[in-house]
């Protein structure tokens, strides 16, 4: 457990003598107890799939969308407070289609990442505003390939070829440098999302959960968006006989 | 007008802030709107005392090895020819040319501040900027100054990553791509010749001439169009000016003079 900061924890604009700011790391924490996100990047595009946590009985399967298309080439998967995620997409939003106003084409996912990531990092510089509560996934394929990103509370991007955040992303994470991504297609891609999300799930702490995937893609025609019903029931049933297969050992 | 940002203000109302974070991207430049009573009027007087002012012939068209640039070199103002020698042809930056029609001003001032922002652009990105791109910030610039006297006919060339790019951008805040493209008061002339001769096939020195003999006929005929036919290439390594020929020069070269039989001729009589 990392030390409680006592005094130094009150406001997101104080340091502590050892140089952490606490409200950063607390934000981190709450994307932290959020269901997992993971985005894979294949080499005909990306795949990221949410384990959205159900949590009540009573609500519509499909509702509460946890992955949303930024713009027609990007997606974002958003793990933690939900209602500060939606915020930070609206941003993105809001910064491609300006991008796309002022230069006439679809604006390069390291450019998107790159001002989301500032937009993120910003209310964590003045006292009267809190960090969000919420980590990002950014998924896109533009002229120079399909490319992965993730975007922290404490407003720092870095490009990945496998991400994983929320409850289980040090299991999701082992699980995906077992990978060969340079050598997988999306469609593999996307059994192999919903595998690792089956097997991250903790049955015992949380009963229900659904999954979410999306992709963006060659075969999707390089647009973002969500993955077909029968590849979705085919991951599905994937990820579940492999659950079986290793229970049984 | 300012441009109507309204739709691109982001959802999130920050607290206490006004909105300065918000606006430093969504805004064009454009300075303060005069205090006039009657604002339709005075912008119309603008327009007028500057719109017969188009009178020159420039002519872009992409074809195999890239993109051939021509234009010619007079300015007019009303029946006075002022200059048989300006440059119609703006280099934006080693790779992109422009083409000046309306006002020299305000065409030169605007394709240098065009190159400027897409030097700026090259440096914060690390790779060169569109012809989309640059031809976009270039027509947004201008669509925010419209009906307020520019006068701007041009036409941005240029060789990016997906290959040979042309746009037309005028003052009125239109933005076109296409193949070929000609502006001006001989533009009509320019582009009978080049419709007609046009192929895509064609090698450097075949587009050249057909850019040339354009612009030549479109002088012959336009009287606001003189001076000497430059013609420019841009290819995948940046622009390169092929020829800048007199065009006076050029009508005897396309037709040249025949000795005519004569009827009668005239003999010297002898002083009786």
């Amino acid at each position: 457990m990392s030390s409680i900061g006592t005094g130094y924890d009150l406001s997101v604009t104080t340091f502590s003598p050892d140089g952490r700011v606490f409200q950063i790391e607390y934000a981190a924490k709450a994307v932290d107890n959020s269901g997992t996100v993971v985005g894979l990047k294949c080499k005909d595009g990306i795949v990221m799939g949410v384990e959205k946590l159900i949590a009540s009985k009573m609500m519509l399967p499909g509702s509460n969308r946890r992955i949303h298309s930024v713009h027609r080439h990007t997606g974002m998967a958003v793990a933690g407070l939900a209602a500060d995620g939606r915020q930070i997409v609206a941003r993105g939003k809001s910064e491609a289609t300006n991008y796309d106003n002022t230069y006439g084409e679809l604006i390069p996912v390291k450019e998107l990442a790159e001002r989301v990531a500032s937009y993120v990092h910003l209310c964590t510089l003045y006292w009267w505003l809190r960090p969000f509560g919420c980590g990002v996934i950014l998924g896109g394929y533009d002229r120079d390939g399909p490319q992965l990103y993730m975007i922290e509370p404490s407003g720092i991007s870095y490009r990945y070829f496998g991400a994983a955040i929320g409850k289980g992303k040090q299991a999701a994470k082992t699980e995906i440098e077992k990978l060969k991504l340079s050598e997988m297609t999306c469609r593999e891609g996307v059994l192999e999302v919903a595998k690792i999300i089956y097997k991250v799930h903790d049955e015992a702490k949380d009963k229900a959960f659904e999954l979410e995937l999306s992709w963006v893609c060659d075969e999707s025609n390089r647009l973002h968006q969500k993955v077909p019903d029968q590849l979705l029931e085919e991951a599905k049933s994937a990820a579940r006989t492999a659950l079986e297969e290793m229970d049984a050992d | 007008m300012k441009l109507d940002t309204t739709g691109l203000e982001s959802a999130l109302p920050l607290f206490g802030a006004n909105c300065q974070m918000v606006d430093g991207f969504t805004a064009a430049p454009a300075f303060e709107l005069p205090t006039t009573l009657d604002f339709d009027g005075f912008q119309k007087e603008a327009i007028q005392m500057v719109k017969p002012a188009k009178g020159t012939t420039t002519l872009a068209f992409i074809f195999k090895e890239g993109v051939m640039v021509a234009a010619d070199s007079r300015a007019s103002m009303g029946g006075y020819i002022s200059s048989q020698s300006v440059k119609k042809i703006i280099e934006i930056n080693p790779y992109m040319l422009g083409t000046m029609a309306g006002g020299a001003a305000d065409c030169q001032f605007w394709h240098r501040n065009l190159g400027i922002k897409c030097r700026l652009h090259e440096l914060a990105n690390k790779r060169r900027i569109s012809v989309t791109g640059a031809s976009k910030l270039l027509a947004n610039i201008l669509y925010s100054y419209r009906g307020m006297g520019l006068s701007v006919g041009t036409m941005i060339a240029g060789w990016d990553e997906t290959g040979p790019g042309l746009y037309y951008v005028d003052s009125e805040g239109g933005r076109l791509k296409g193949p070929r493209f000609s502006v001006g008061s001989g533009s009509p002339y320019a582009y009978g010749v080049l419709d007609s001769g046009y192929r895509y096939d064609m090698s450097i020195e075949e587009a050249a001439e057909l850019a040339r003999r354009a612009i030549y006929h479109a002088t012959f005929r336009d009287g606001a169009s003189g001076g000497v036919a430059s013609v420019y290439h841009v290819g995948p390594n940046g622009w390169k000016k092929l020829s800048g020929d007199d065009v006076g020069e050029l009508h005897y070269k396309y037709y040249p003079v025949t000795p005519s039989t004569v009827e009668q001729e005239m003999v010297e009589v002898s002083a009786a």
